[in-house]
């Protein structure tokens, strides 16, 4: 398995001409709609992590306070509370390290003239498909970290129910506007 | 030529009216706390007065105009507001006119414009001259055919006062045709009364009271007062199960006086609905205006809801037990308008026939879909093994308050176990037979259920998003799960959300879907 963190950020956009795509060749004129399934920016797993390290940590002091009342309550139990607590504290380190890493893989999306389709999920995976003629606005929303890193998350509004918001993390922000450019609704700019 | 136009002095009385009633519970509460302290009134006092000026205030600051392309609203004196809402966006024109509002010639109308929180304009109350004038401005900017079209009079005979009411009425002879449109279903009072024995609302209705009266403890006292408390009945409960159990005599007089009991309240329910459904939906009229859908009803409170077609989302046909007997089914649509359940006007979008019979079914779905054929969809099963999926999952949930049964009152009540597994595959069995899906010309089409069944159409042109799910055991089976979103689809109501598709189906029906959207333009 390939190591995300260790890889240099790539360029916005040769960042989409390096990532795997299965599908075909990049049409000629907009290189955005090729129609092949991207992966996300790499350093997104790292972002990722670094969320999960601080509920890991607030987590863990929490632990850590419990460990140290059982210490002085009850000796006896001792050893188990101290068993519990660090099965706990590997489970958090799993899910802080390695979950970013296998969702993903997990992770991938599709441009083309149609409309977006998204695909994520480990366990219980789904594709959401947004035409395009559907999507009423799209935001480009940046926490701190993803700005640390050059990421924005690509929030995609339809007039639907479940999917009145779609939302599509893990992109480097130029690319997240450049595809919020693309999705808004076409008011006479392209004739695509 | 003032354009500004204000409410009718009444709203006050209604606008007070319909605060009391949203603070009748504090009231209540008020007069019960109060029955014992003794200065209840006061505490009505602190609760009336800010409501009565908070009234007189919305009436005083009110106005409407009609602007070119959209009516615009102020409201506010303090703190003003002014809502602009283009014609072209309004999505449903309600009225409401209850037996005061008939006495004093007034009406409530809610312009509703799809925004989740409901409606954005809220005339409460205006006079009926004005509501045409209203309903015929949106409906000329929004053109077409029936922007001629005369407003329709709710109570029949008031035509020529309102004939004169809109200043865009066409020629009489067109504006008559135009009023009358298509009558698309027509509602008898036996039809209604019918519908009141299936619907049978005051089950409903008597159930929550009963639920309140246990709550707030009323049940419980008035159980001891007459009865002699809890104890009592379980002394009677448990004196005729030892009866039978232990000594094989059977209190038939009890029984029978209980069961009658019961049976007693069941028919006063079922009689109760009958009456309520006959009064609520009297006169029920489903008109095509147009374009436009117009329902009618109401002896008492006289509801007047428009439609308009392109607005309807998705279509769901629901039958039951005695719907099969009858040979009867309902119908709703879902529109993108606000789902605001319990109010009036929400509900009144959403039935669009509470009942009706199988054979006007097809006329019905033809004018509220044109251009979709449904008449003979090909229906496709799910995947073959669906049954088992259907099955295990029954099973497991169905294993549950066996085990907890096991669980507590030992190995004895394992004898259930056969039971709820044949509960199960019969279910499963029933529920698989009676799973398909069918995808027409412009349309998508899901029918669960098969002696309560429900059928949802959705057209190609309303679906926002289309969605693949795959779990773990859709993994393992090569299987799919395919959702389709709508605008204003309800909570708990009947999608097309379609499980047990083979894997192949379903990514072909999600792209097929999502392409045949893509190629739409979405029109609010």
């Amino acid at each position: 398995m390939s190591d995300p963190e260790t890889t240099p950020p790539p360029a916005p956009v040769p960042a989409l001409a390096a990532a795997p795509g299965e599908g075909p060749r990049p049409a000629a004129g907009d290189p955005i709609t090729d129609g092949a399934w991207h992966r996300l920016d790499p350093r997104y797993v790292d972002v990722e992590r670094i969320g999960r390290w601080i509920v890991t940590c607030v987590v863990s002091f929490g632990l850590f306070l419990h460990l140290l009342s059982t210490l002085f309550a009850d000796e006896g139990r001792f050893a188990i509370t101290a068993a519990a607590d660090a099965a706990v504290l590997a489970l958090l380190a799993w899910w802080s390290f390695q979950w970013p890493a296998i969702a993903y893989r997990r992770a991938s999306y599709r441009l083309d003239d149609r409309g977006i389709e998204i695909r994520r999920g480990v366990i219980w995976r789904r594709a959401v498909v947004v035409p395009r003629s559907r999507v009423q606005h799209t935001d480009v929303a940046q926490g701190p970290v993803q700005r640390l890193y050059g990421l924005g998350t690509l929030i995609v509004h339809t007039a639907g129910t479940e999917h009145a918001k779609v939302e599509l993390p893990g992109l480097s922000h130029a690319l997240a506007m450049r595809i919020r450019d693309h999705l808004l609704p076409a008011g006479g700019d392209d004739a695509v | 030529m003032p354009s500004e136009r204000r409410l009718h002095p009444w709203s006050v009385v209604f606008t007070l009216g319909a605060q009391v009633r949203q603070l009748a519970v504090p009231i209540l509460l008020a007069l019960f706390a109060g029955s014992r302290s003794g200065n209840w009134g006061a505490w009505t006092l602190v609760i009336l007065v800010p409501s009565a000026l908070a009234a007189i205030v919305r009436y005083v600051a009110f106005r409407y105009e009609f602007g070119a392309t959209e009516l615009i609203i102020r409201s506010g004196l303090i703190f003003q507001n002014e809502r602009h809402i283009p014609y072209a966006r309004i999505q449903n024109l309600d009225a409401v006119q209850n037996a005061l509002h008939r006495l004093l010639g007034v009406v409530d109308v809610r312009v509703d414009t799809g925004t989740a929180g409901g409606d954005e304009a809220h005339l409460r109350v205006i006079t009926w001259s004005a509501y045409a004038e209203v309903r015929d401005r949106v409906l000329a900017a929004r053109g077409g055919p029936e922007g001629t079209g005369a407003a329709t009079p709710l109570v029949a005979g008031d035509t020529a006062s309102v004939a004169a009411g809109g200043p865009d009425a066409a020629s009489p002879p067109a504006a008559a045709r135009a009023d009358r449109g298509d009558v698309l279903l027509a509602l008898t009072p036996s039809d209604l009364a019918l519908h009141g024995l299936i619907e049978n609302r005051a089950m409903v209705i008597l159930s929550a009271a009963l639920g309140g009266l246990w709550e707030t403890g009323i049940l419980e006292q008035s159980v001891e007062r007459f009865i002699g408390g809890d104890a009592a009945i379980r002394d009677a409960i448990r004196d005729v199960v030892v009866g039978i159990v232990r000594d094989g005599v059977v209190p038939w007089d009890r029984l029978l006086l209980v069961a009658s009991v019961v049976a007693g309240v069941l028919i006063v329910a079922r009689l109760l609905s009958v009456a309520w459904a006959v009064v609520r939906l009297y006169g029920y009229q489903v008109r095509l205006v147009g374009a436009d859908l117009r329902t009618e009803y109401g002896l008492l409170t006289r509801v007047s809801a428009t439609i308009p077609l392109h607005r309807i989302q998705t279509l769901t046909v629901s039958r039951g037990l005695l719907h099969h007997a009858f040979g009867r089914a309902s119908v709703r649509v879902e529109t993108a308008g606000g789902q605001t359940p319990g109010e009036r006007g929400a509900s009144a979008r959403e039935a669009l026939a509470p009942i009706l019979r199988v054979n006007e079914l097809p006329r019905l779905i033809g004018r509220a879909l044109p251009g979709l054929d449904v008449a003979a969809p090909d229906w496709q099963p799910p995947a073959p093994r669906a049954g088992r999926r259907a099955f295990v999952r029954r099973a497991v949930v169905a294993t549950v308050p066996v085990a907890t049964g096991v669980a507590l009152a030992g190995w004895r009540a394992a004898w259930a176990l056969p039971v709820v597994l044949a509960w199960a595959a019969l279910a499963a069995r029933v529920y698989v037979a009676h799973q398909r899906w069918a995808r027409v010309e412009g349309g998508v089409l899901f029918r669960t259920g098969w002696i309560w069944s429900h059928e949802t159409i959705a057209r190609v042109t309303k679906i926002q998003a289309v969605e693949m799910l795959e779990s773990p055991f859709d993994r393992r089976f090569a299987m799919a799960r395919v959702r389709v979103d709508t605008a204003g689809a309800g909570q708990g109501s009947h999608h097309i959300d379609i499980p047990y598709l083979a894997r192949p189906a379903a990514v072909a029906l999600t792209d097929d879907l999502a392409a045949g959207a893509a190629a739409t333009a979405f029109r609010w």
